[in-house]
């Protein structure tokens, strides 16, 4: 089966992306594959392998910058709960109290908005980069397991904090809720898809005199 | 089957421990060479079905050790080409190598054929 060389160039490059590599360096690892295809007609999985294979001999991915993103997100939730809890109407030194429900409701949040969406990105972008050029019809039933439990956990956390059943852990002046939403919400920066799986630009540099040289004179 | 296995085993790792040697010499053969020139003249001298997914990390590596210098052209139809070449240095690294592969292979010969 012949693989498209530009559908395995995206995916490549989404799967260096993913890798933490620089874009200037993504630039030039994509390049090579398509000038290499081009020019040999050869099938790029089969010269390659598979995209995710091949981004992993260039770079392996760091596990700390997908840890900081989650925390980041987790952060950003943990700032929009607080907000909501502190701009309630009442004095501003006045006690907010902290009940089991808020906190299942917090932790539902960070879940479903914190570290699903990345955690199911990154495994939805791994799974195309190990089956370019393949047939489709594999079931993705682990991701539709985790939204559905998601969904339910979400509905879970909001009908208990209706009841409100749960005992108060600890209250807080209203004013330490609001400053610690206005400081965490920027995480909400870092919720949702930051896929790029664009093909990269050409990487191509202007020629120089001293190449003009040594292509005259030295490698000719 | 296993004892075939073992055999195959043993060839990937000789070539692991020797291509970059092998191609700091194609490098030194060809006096512009990008990718795939550069796997027609390793299959030359038998390193058939190297792949390109081994030869490009592998002369970036080369190049991040100072050996192998690089160059991107654009042409005037099809993408830009990267045209590699040796420094200095990997001229003395190749020079080295072919030591060192001599001497290697007579102790090895040596001990073979006793």
């Amino acid at each position: 089966m012949s693989t498209d060389l530009w559908e395995y160039s995206k995916v490549l490059a989404e799967q260096l992306r993913l890798n933490g590599m620089k874009e200037e360096q993504v630039q030039e690892v994509v390049a090579e594959v398509q000038h290499h295809v081009l020019g040999t007609q050869q099938d790029p999985v089969g010269a390659f392998g598979q995209p995710t294979d091949y981004a992993m001999t260039w770079v392996r991915p760091k596990s700390g910058r997908w840890v900081r993103r989650i925390a980041a997100a987790s952060a950003g939730v943990t700032g929009l709960l607080a907000l909501a809890k502190g701009l309630r109407p009442g004095p501003w030194s006045g006690p907010v109290d902290i009940d089991w429900s808020s906190v299942i409701l917090w932790l539902t949040w960070v879940v479903c908005m914190g570290v699903l969406p990345w955690t199911v990105e990154v495994w939805l972008a791994r799974r195309r980069g190990r089956r370019v050029g393949t047939p489709e019809g594999v079931p993705v039933w682990g991701m539709l397991v985790a939204i559905a439990l998601s969904t339910a956990a979400v509905i879970w956390g909001i009908a208990t904090m209706l009841t409100d059943e749960g005992g108060v852990l600890f209250s807080a002046p209203k004013w330490v809720l609001v400053l610690m939403g206005f400081v965490c919400l920027p995480g909400l920066a870092f919720i949702g898809s930051h896929r790029n799986a664009s093909l990269p630009a050409d990487p191509a540099t202007p020629v120089t005199w001293k190449t003009r040289v040594r292509r005259a004179f030295i490698n000719r | 089957m296993g004892r075939a296995k073992v055999r195959e085993d043993r060839q990937s790792q000789w070539l692991k421990g020797v291509l970059d040697l092998a191609v700091l010499a194609a490098l030194s053969r060809e006096t512009s060479a990008y990718g795939y020139t550069l796997m027609t003249s390793l299959a030359e001298f038998g390193f058939e079905g190297i792949k390109g997914g081994t030869i490009y990390p592998l002369l970036s590596r080369l190049e991040d050790d100072g050996l192998v210098k690089s160059e991107w052209v654009t042409g005037e139809s099809g993408p830009p080409r990267k045209y590699f070449w040796l420094t200095p240095s990997g001229r003395a690294e190749l020079d080295s190598g072919r030591d060192g592969w001599r001497t290697f292979s007579n102790t090895m010969t040596k001990a073979l054929e006793g």
